[in-house]
């Protein structure tokens, strides 16, 4: 695997801006993908990822019609 | 926040009731990090790529594949491996019961499956044989070992079966 920075924020607003400006950030939550597919084979290259799995990401809810993923 | 620079990340973790703490370049897995640098050879490496369950261990006590896991990601929290299941050499009785039922034959997926086995009882899914079954699908056998790896939980878990 190539080697990059590892952030582990402690909110939501710290790892938007820690992906969202930077086109070499991604986000890392589950990591079955992302390290597998992604990272060791080399599918996509980051040079930061950034740890969303502590943040309080949980669940799905809709309301007004509108799909919540991750609260 | 934590932010780590590549090729210099501290992770001070506990594995098996041990605090470690390690610096690790920031892409290895906790499969590597157990077996490379800890010398903690328990734990398998079949696929390397979260497909086979080789390399099962327990983070928080929850069943995770260690090849798919940063050891970064681990800072702060505590890993159990099969080495932690007999911590003073007295087999766990998952590990008994596999011996009695014969729940091998190479025993390269056996570390995997007995690791996962105490999490399913834990989870309470043992309550049939088409649940454990189902509950321990993330466990490849090449040798085929899973009527006897079903007999040894089964045993455990109380469940008589059939
Ligand atoms: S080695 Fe991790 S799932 Fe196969
Ligand atoms: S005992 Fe050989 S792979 Fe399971």
């Amino acid at each position: 695997m190539p080697t990059f920075d590892y952030v582990r924020p402690d909110d939501v607003a710290g790892a938007v801006a820690l992906v969202s400006g930077d086109p070499r950030a991604s986000y890392l939550a589950g990591g079955t993908t992302h390290l597998d597919l992604l990272l060791k084979d080399r599918v996509i290259e980051t040079d930061r990822v950034v740890d969303i799995g502590r943040l309080p990401l949980r669940g799905v809810s809709s309301d007004d019609g509108v799909l919540h993923a991750g609260r | 926040m934590e932010i780590m620079r590549s090729s210099d990340v501290d992770v001070e973790l506990t594995i098996n009731g041990h605090k470690r703490e390690l610096r690790l370049d920031s892409s290895v897995t906790l499969l590597d990090a157990l077996r490379e640098h800890l010398d903690m050879t328990g734990t398998k490496k079949g696929c390397d790529q979260g497909a086979c369950g080789a390399c099962t261990v327990l983070l928080d006590g929850r069943r995770v594949v260690s090849c798919l896991v940063l050891a970064a990601q681990c800072g702060g929290r505590e890993v159990t491996t099969i080495e932690g299941l007999a911590p003073d050499g007295a087999l766990h009785p998952v590990q008994q019961a596999f011996v009695r039922h014969d729940g091998l034959q190479c025993g390269f997926c056996t570390a995997g499956q007995i690791v996962s086995a105490v999490a399913l009882l834990d989870e309470g899914r043992t309550g049939s044989d088409e649940e454990i079954r189902e509950f321990m699908s993330g466990n490849l056998c090449r040798c085929g070992a899973y009527p006897n790896i079903l007999a040894a939980i089964r045993e455990v878990a109380g469940t008589g079966g059939e």
